[in-house]
């Protein structure tokens, strides 16, 4: 009799701790909605407008209340968010695009490809990215309720990228905003993503509420698509530029989120038993972008002997201070997960050397003139990267005239080649490779080389990975030959949360769609 | 008439002479005159106090604390803070000591013009009032905006925010001094008034002058430190003591010596120069209750 | 009254040097808002586009009446990077900035004054000293060193007060002025150094004169000899620190609120200014000056009310 009360003792405590136990996996599991989030970012964004500018913390925002057709998963490849499914025809001259159905926007309405036809036409007019697909684009008009095609002058490997970019989004707006707003910003910021935009107060903050109605897709969620649910109730997205003001609020718990902060603070954040720091590798990078139209680097010995000199390693410690918050690569596509990630040209990277740098020198004919060397303090690491830079150049033989000006400045003057000899920006995410910008004739620093065109011209045509991806690795070696601007490596970010917000935070972008707050 | 001169003069002689001995009594302003001697002297011999380049990078050593080697550490990119303290001194006593003159160069000139002729008067100080009706910082960072960072500039600026107030000084000084008798009569003699404004109106402005100047050069210093930490003042390598304590912000933790030190040195030096101001104002006027 | 309408008019030409000093100043500096607002990747052509919408493809001096008079209708002109007109934009902002100053200036006088007065009353004596050691050490010290010194300590120290930021009035007294000890400590410090200072040496020059040793003489108690007849005198010059207090509090109040991330006005123009916002930095600056202005016309007139003798 004793034995089997005890059995049934025992057998009763085993299942009391494995229900404990259930319950605690499910609660871990188990996201709560409900909950505000204040999240500290880097800037007041411009405009709160997706289509109108490519300032990142704009996209950041937009995406929380604008989709695109399409987006990138985890292992950024392309896959349909408010397109349903597409097909190619013609040998890439055609895609037909079918749209979801019963997507609503925030006002109710329900998404037909008018909005989509509205939205991505305007988007076509306004965003560099857009521009570069209609120039190839026949004709790009609605099928029917829910299809819309897009007709191309020739084979083209770009619509599905440029259509899921990241920056600048191809986001679908109702068709009576994209009319009101005419050649200015549009005047509401209506969507269909899973949060709702309620009010801006510049430079105090953006907030955004839950989407009730919110159509979800059924897949898991990857990279930025897939099922996106808004456990939060309330978003608020406030400005703090400050970047020290920035880390101590999420200490201070002033903020729970914490965007873009600096890679120093990371031991101290590391060590706050509340706080949760993310190193995020984002496929960013820093280079020096050599004016190539006039000046002395229109020479291409004097380029190669500044890539000579310079020792990598020392530039991005000093940029980035911790080593674990930068990479040393010389792929101009710097994503590593990404399929057109390439080490060609690799030699010529990180050279560290002295002696070929003063003989390069010596062959350019260099008498001493000084650079003009364009940064600035609004993203610390351009001008730390900068200073390390200088030191290494000016130990050859170059002399550096520094010039540290504030981001306004360096936007307007380097467009101007009479103003600078080399200015020093940040690449980022790039979804395709005929979106780098440091390959190409028209944007700053003039990369103007013929065989780098021809082989991009036949890039953009071209619609087999494989084929593509060749051609790819050519213009990387002669990147990497013509030096047309110092690729110095790959920087990551440190983001920072509390410990109880739980989510996704290692995308290239921080978003807030299934993230929530464990109490 | 030439004996009432003669006496003001003697009188003004005997004032002189106590001046000093009320000054050297003053244990305040003889402290904050050495003090400011050492700091000339700092920067003056600035290359022979230190054998580090303040410039001078070295990623491996960045932010050692205070040792033997870096008597005040290192920074974030291994540079010598002791050394960007030592030349900092440069920079503040350069931005002061210009500032101080500049604006009582444009202060004496402005302020006599419009205390002796009428006329300029009312349209000097309508503008002077403007520029002081203008917010300071608000009008230095547009300065140093336009005109780019520099150490030159940043004297331009600031020289900008403090003139109007030396204007008005010199002003109100003179205002009093047209009024005396010996003024009067000389100009009913039909003496030239540059010689007039020489010889008996600039006299009287000196000591205001020289006091008001020691506020100036501890402001400017502040001015500068601030312009600098905002990201607006002198370029940014450049090791001024705002600069440097700019990019101490992030580190306030783990190397506190990067905003400590430099601060330090402001804290002491604008002591001194306010100590020094005190001992002058109350050894050359104690009247003088000038407000700045 | 006469005085009065004068010193009104006398306004108009100090305004007009302000208003031309800032736009002048602020179109003269390098970079292009239409730029900014784009993005860096925009074409010279979109950027003509909004250039032409921000009204600056006409010529400068043109662009100047034409502010000039919007300005005598009160229109201040309108914000593209914040979407509203500016003088939504500044009475947005005014809030904090003004309980940051009028605080400031409360406690600069609440300290200041009591001390320039306590240590005037024995000289040289070792309350003077002490007190007049903090005060020459208040002028000393770079406001926006003690504001970070304070938030490295207070906040993320001790965390007994957050580190940055601002909370309206509306949400509650109480955690608004959380938001603002430390801010007014590091902007009040310097201020009220600058108070007692002025106080005490005014209270010193008053209190030699022969009707205060009389009334000392004739045996009427301390406390009372000292605030009727010397405070009277000293409220002049001390009411004048004030006005001019003010000015300087703009200043360092531009300081104060970007180390501590306060929405205010001098955020605002210093924002404006990196984004190249004309017509906020233009409209800010411009409100400032007149507040100040108007402020010191207040200070002026108040010489009537404290001192008799002084007539206009």
């Amino acid at each position: 009799m004793k034995r089997k009360i005890l059995l049934l003792a025992a057998f009763l405590m085993l299942g009391f701790l494995l229900s404990l136990s259930n319950r605690a996996v499910s609660e871990a599991a188990d996201p709560k909605f409900g909950g505000t989030l204040r999240i500290a970012m880097e800037a007041e964004p411009p405009t709160v407008d997706g289509h109108w500018t490519t300032a990142t913390i704009v996209s950041v925002i937009s995406h929380h209340y604008l989709e695109p057709l399409f987006t990138f998963n985890n292992k950024y490849n392309i896959i349909p968010m408010l397109a349903e499914s597409y097909k190619i025809g013609e040998g890439g001259k055609v895609y037909t695009i079918k749209l979801r159905q019963g997507v609503p926007f925030h006002n109710g309405k329900e998404m037909t490809s008018a909005d989509v036809v509205a939205s991505i036409t305007r988007w076509g007019k306004i965003a560099t990215v857009g521009k570069r697909l209609f120039s190839q684009v026949e004709s790009f008009k609605a099928l029917d309720k829910y299809t819309v095609e897009f007709r191309m002058k020739g084979p083209s490997g770009i619509v599905l990228p440029s259509l899921a970019n990241v920056n600048q989004i191809p986001g679908i707006y109702p068709k009576e905003i994209v009319d009101e707003a005419g050649d200015g910003q549009v005047k509401q910021f209506i969507g269909t993503g899973p949060f709702k935009f309620v009010e801006r107060i510049p430079d105090r903050h953006i907030k955004f509420v839950r989407f009730d109605k919110y159509a979800a897709r059924k897949e898991a969620q990857s990279g930025f698509g897939g099922k996106k649910i808004p456990y939060l109730d309330e978003l608020f997205f406030i400005p703090v530029p400050d970047v020290t003001t920035r880390i101590a609020g999420t200490q201070s718990g002033d903020f729970q989120v914490g965007n873009r902060l600096a890679p120093d603070a990371y031991k101290r954040l590391k060590e706050d038993p509340k706080l949760d720091p993310v190193i995020v590798k984002a496929g960013d990078y820093i280079v020096g972008v050599f004016n190539k139209k006039t000046g002395l680097f229109t020479n291409k010995k004097l380029r190669q002997a500044a890539l000579a000199a310079l020792d990598m390693e020392a530039i991005m410690k000093g940029a980035m201070g911790q080593e674990e918050f930068y990479g040393l690569s010389n792929s101009v596509i710097a994503m590593r997960e990404s399929i057109w990630w390439t080490d060609v040209g690799k030699e010529q990277y990180n050279q560290k050397n002295k002696e070929k740098a003063k003989q390069l020198l010596k062959e350019a004919g260099y008498k001493g003139e000084p650079i003009r060397w364009m940064c600035s303090m609004a993203y610390e690491w351009m001008y730390k990267s900068s200073l390390v830079a200088k030191q290494q150049l000016e130990d050859v033989g170059f002399k550096v005239d520094l010039q540290v000006l504030d981001w306004a400045t360096v936007v307007q003057r380097r467009n101007d080649p009479t103003f600078y000899d080399i200015f020093v920006t940040g690449m980022i995410f790039f979804g395709d490779p005929t979106q780098v910008l440091t390959v190409s004739c028209d944007w700053p620093g003039w990369t103007c080389v013929p065989t780098i065109d021809a082989l991009m011209n036949k890039l953009a045509q071209e619609t087999t990975f494989e084929k593509r991806y060749e051609i790819w690795k050519e213009v990387q070696k002669i990147y990497w030959d013509e030096v047309p601007v110092l690729q110095f490596g790959d920087y990551y970010l440190l983001r920072v949360k509390q410990k109880n917000v739980k989510g996704i935070f290692n995308m290239i972008e921080p978003f807030f769609w299934n993230a929530w707050i464990e109490k | 008439m030439d004996i009432a001169i003669e006496e003001s003069e003697q009188l003004e002689e005997d004032i002189k002479v106590s001046w000093f001995e009320v000054f050297r009594q003053k244990w305040y302003a003889i402290f904050g005159a050495l003090f400011l001697l050492l700091i000339i002297f700092t920067a003056i011999f600035a290359p022979h106090l230190t054998h580090y380049d303040p410039q001078r990078l070295d990623i491996s050593t960045r932010l050692q604390g205070p040792s033997t080697s870096h008597f005040f550490g290192t920074d974030d990119f291994g540079r010598d803070i002791f050394s960007r303290v030592i030349y900092g001194t440069r920079i503040s006593i350069l931005v002061g000591g210009a500032v101080m003159f500049f604006t009582s160069l444009a202060g004496v000139v402005l302020g006599i013009l419009a205390g002796y002729y009428k006329f300029l008067d009312n349209v000097l100080m309508r503008i002077m009032d403007g520029f002081m009706a203008l917010p300071g910082m608000v009008l230095a960072i547009a300065l140093m905006a336009v005109l780019g960072p520099s150490v030159s500039n940043v004297i331009i600026a600031i020289s900008f925010i403090f003139m109007p107030r030396t204007a008005r000084l010199i002003r109100g000084v003179v205002l009093v001094g047209v009024e005396m008798a010996y003024v009067q009569a000389a100009r009913a003699l039909g003496a030239r008034d540059l010689r007039i404004v020489i010889k008996h109106i600039l006299p009287n402005c000196i000591p205001s002058l020289i006091v008001q100047s020691t506020f100036i050069f501890a402001y400017s210093i502040l001015t500068e430190a601030s312009l600098s930490f905002l990201g607006c003042g002198v370029s940014p390598e450049i090791p001024s003591w705002g600069n440097i304590i700019n990019s101490g912000r992030l580190f306030m933790r783990e190397a506190f010596w990067m905003t400590l030190f430099p601060g330090l040195a402001i804290v002491l030096t604008c002591l001194a120069l306010n100590l020094l101001g005190d001992g002058l104002r109350d050894a050359l006027d104690p009247r003088m209750r000038e407000v700045l | 009254m006469g005085y009065l309408i004068r010193r009104i008019i006398a306004l108009i030409p100090v305004m007009f040097v302000v208003a031309t000093v800032v736009f002048f100043l602020v179109h003269l500096i390098p970079g292009d808002p239409a730029s900014v607002l784009l993005g860096p990747n925009a074409t010279p052509s979109e950027v003509m586009k909004v250039r032409t919408q921000m009204g600056l493809d006409k010529p400068i001096h043109v662009q100047f009446v034409i502010w000039l008079s919007r300005i005598i209708h009160g229109d201040l002109g309108n914000s593209m990077f914040l979407g509203r007109s500016v003088t939504q934009a500044v009475f947005e902002r005014l809030e904090p900035t003004l309980v940051l100053v009028v605080l400031s200036s409360i406690v600069a006088i609440l300290i200041g004054i009591p001390a320039g007065v306590f240590a005037a009353v024995r000289p040289n004596r070792w309350l003077d000293k002490t007190l007049m050691f903090f005060a020459i050490l208040g002028v000393s010290i770079p406001t926006f060193w003690l504001g970070l010194n304070f938030i490295e300590f207070f906040s993320v120290l001790l965390r007994w007060l957050p580190a940055a930021g601002y909370a309206p009035l509306s949400s509650g007294i109480w955690g608004s002025l959380r938001y603002m000890i430390l801010p007014v400590s590091s902007l009040g410090f310097n201020q009220s150094a600058l108070i007692a200072r002025i106080c005490r040496s005014s209270m010193l020059e008053v209190m030699q004169q022969d009707y205060i040793r009389t009334a000392r003489a004739k045996g009427l108690m301390e406390p009372w000899v000292v605030l009727k007849h010397a405070l009277r005198n000293v409220m002049i010059p001390t009411v004048t620190v004030i006005g001019t207090t003010f000015a300087v509090l703009i200043g360092g109040a531009v300081v104060t609120e970007i180390v501590f991330n306060i929405p205010g006005i001098g955020l605002l123009i210093i924002n404006s200014v990196l984004r190249r916002d004309y017509p906020v930095i233009q409209g800010c600056v411009l409100f400032i000056s007149a507040a100040y202005v108007v402020i010191n016309l207040f200070v002026d007139i108040s010489y009537v009310y404290i001192d008799p003798r002084v007539k206009y």
